[in-house]
């Protein structure tokens, strides 16, 4: 961490912020070896891409849900205990021009972990996409193994962790696979299985395109890294009883990337991030509906 | 169609009306001021791909979503609107006949804050009101109003 007595966006603020940055760089090419070494004695393997139309090919008759979340922290500055969850599960039937979307909200308390309800909300639309049999691979925009819960007090931890868990049972009871995907990830398993403190989506930024790393198993979960696109790798993860199937997966995930507009994300995300988004002036047009209770003036006095 | 977003007296409904018409939703009447349509995120994702490849594809991103903003027909002192999720259709000669009579008398409060609005719309209101009330005097009087304001350049 880096301390500075002045103002951020100050002529030092912004030199000392760019220095900073630069000395990671910095500190990534220094160790460029170290990573390459790490980077070597792992396996990798291909995905046969052939452009956009080879994705068309891939994706042929397979359905594909898509779940992403948004949420409203409590209305504080309008005097509104409540905060909210919105999930999206956005549907394609590829090549069929058929699609829908289904929503879950759900208001919360002050009191509550709005994070928790949403990660709760999301892993209840994997559950059902599965149960319900939606989709041939169900897409989601996030981790399955929450490791960022682990910092938090057991019994937050715990919902999380059991939130996932019906999730995966209910892929498995289904053989439909989920798959998380982190565009950018900052995971260190691979680098703390070499004895090294880095993110592992750095160690592997010159890995090559259209290629992926074997899958690695962490309890219910095998993660994979892959690079579809000059940028860092993204982080792939499905659960273990799908292992098998991992080369078939990362074929609908690459066509599902090459689908969408920078060609580097999946699809299917984009639209299920697009219909659950909740803008600002969403926002403050449900804060004046549910009737604003007391506006906090702090608040007021910050509004551009 | 149904209403989806409520601003005071404007509101706003999911699907294409035509401007100048007027619309029942919930209990209000309202005269449709505005259409317009949200640029499809068609040009963002084609690329390479034809138009047929992107609706089987890609299906929802072609659609173009219409909106359509509506005016509230009230008069000063009055605050209703419809509610979000109200359902929108054409007002019918017997909705327009009931809204606009109070006993037995014809009332417009809103005729002048309408003609600050949109002079064109205000006038499409009356010629609309005429085939209901056919023998009311005062329509008459407000069209060659307009028509003056019109001719004049006042509107």
């Amino acid at each position: 961490m880096v301390e500075l007595r002045d103002k951020l966006i100050s002529p030092a603020g912004i030199s000392r912020f760019s220095s900073f940055v630069r000395e990671f760089s910095m500190e990534l090419e220094r160790r460029r070896k170290e990573f390459r070494d790490v980077a070597s004695s792992l396996k990798f393997r291909r995905v046969k891409c052939r452009g956009k139309k080879w994705a068309l090919s891939v994706l042929k008759g397979v359905k594909v849900v898509g779940v992403d979340g948004s949420q409203v922290s409590p209305l504080r500055e309008f005097g509104i205990p409540a905060g909210a969850v919105q999930v999206a599960s956005y549907e394609v039937h590829h090549g069929y021009g058929k699609w829908g979307v289904r929503y879950i909200s759900r208001i919360t308390r002050l009191e509550e972990s709005v994070d928790a309800v949403r990660y709760e909300t999301e892993m209840r639309a994997l559950m059902e996409s599965c149960t319900e049999k939606r989709g041939d691979f169900i897409f989601y925009d996030g981790s399955l193994t929450p490791s960022f819960a682990r910092e938090m007090r057991e019994e937050l931890r715990g919902r999380f962790f059991k939130a996932v868990k019906t999730a995966i049972k209910a892929s498995e009871e289904s053989s439909i696979p989920v798959i998380g995907y982190t565009d950018r990830s900052y995971a260190k398993d691979i680098a703390r299985a070499n004895g090294l403190d880095f993110y592992d989506s750095f160690i592997l930024s010159d890995m090559e395109l259209m290629h992926y790393t074997e899958p690695v198993e962490v309890g219910d979960v095998c993660f994979s890294y892959a690079r579809f696109t000059p940028s860092l790798p993204s982080r792939v993860e499905i659960p273990v009883w799908a292992k098998s199937r991992m080369d078939r997966i990362m074929e609908i995930v690459c066509a599902e990337c090459l689908l969408g507009s920078t060609s580097a994300y999946p699809f299917v995300l984009e639209r299920a991030h697009h219909y659950a988004r909740i803008s600002e002036k969403e926002r403050e047009y449900l804060a004046r509906n549910a009737g604003i209770m007391s506006v906090s003036f702090k608040w007021v006095s910050k509004k551009p | 169609m149904q209403v989806i977003r409520v601003m005071d007296r404007v509101f706003e409904v999911d699907g294409k009306l035509r401007v100048g018409e007027i619309v029942k939703a919930g209990d209000c009447l309202a005269v449709v001021v505005s259409v317009s349509g949200e640029e499809p995120e068609y040009v963002k994702y084609a690329g390479e791909l034809s138009r047929d490849e992107v609706e089987a594809y890609m299906p929802d991103i072609v659609e173009n979503r219409v909106v359509s903003k509506c005016y509230v027909l009230r008069g000063v002192g009055e605050s209703f609107a419809p509610d979000v999720g109200d359902t929108v259709s054409s007002a019918s000669d017997e909705d327009i006949r009931k809204y606009h009579t109070r006993g037995d008398e014809f009332r417009i409060p809103y005729f002048y804050q309408l003609l600050k609005i949109d002079i064109d719309i205000a006038k499409s209101v009356l010629l609309r009101l005429k085939k209901v009330f056919e023998n009311e005097e005062i329509i008459d009087v407000l069209l060659r109003e307009i028509d003056y304001m019109l001719m004049y350049g006042k509107g």
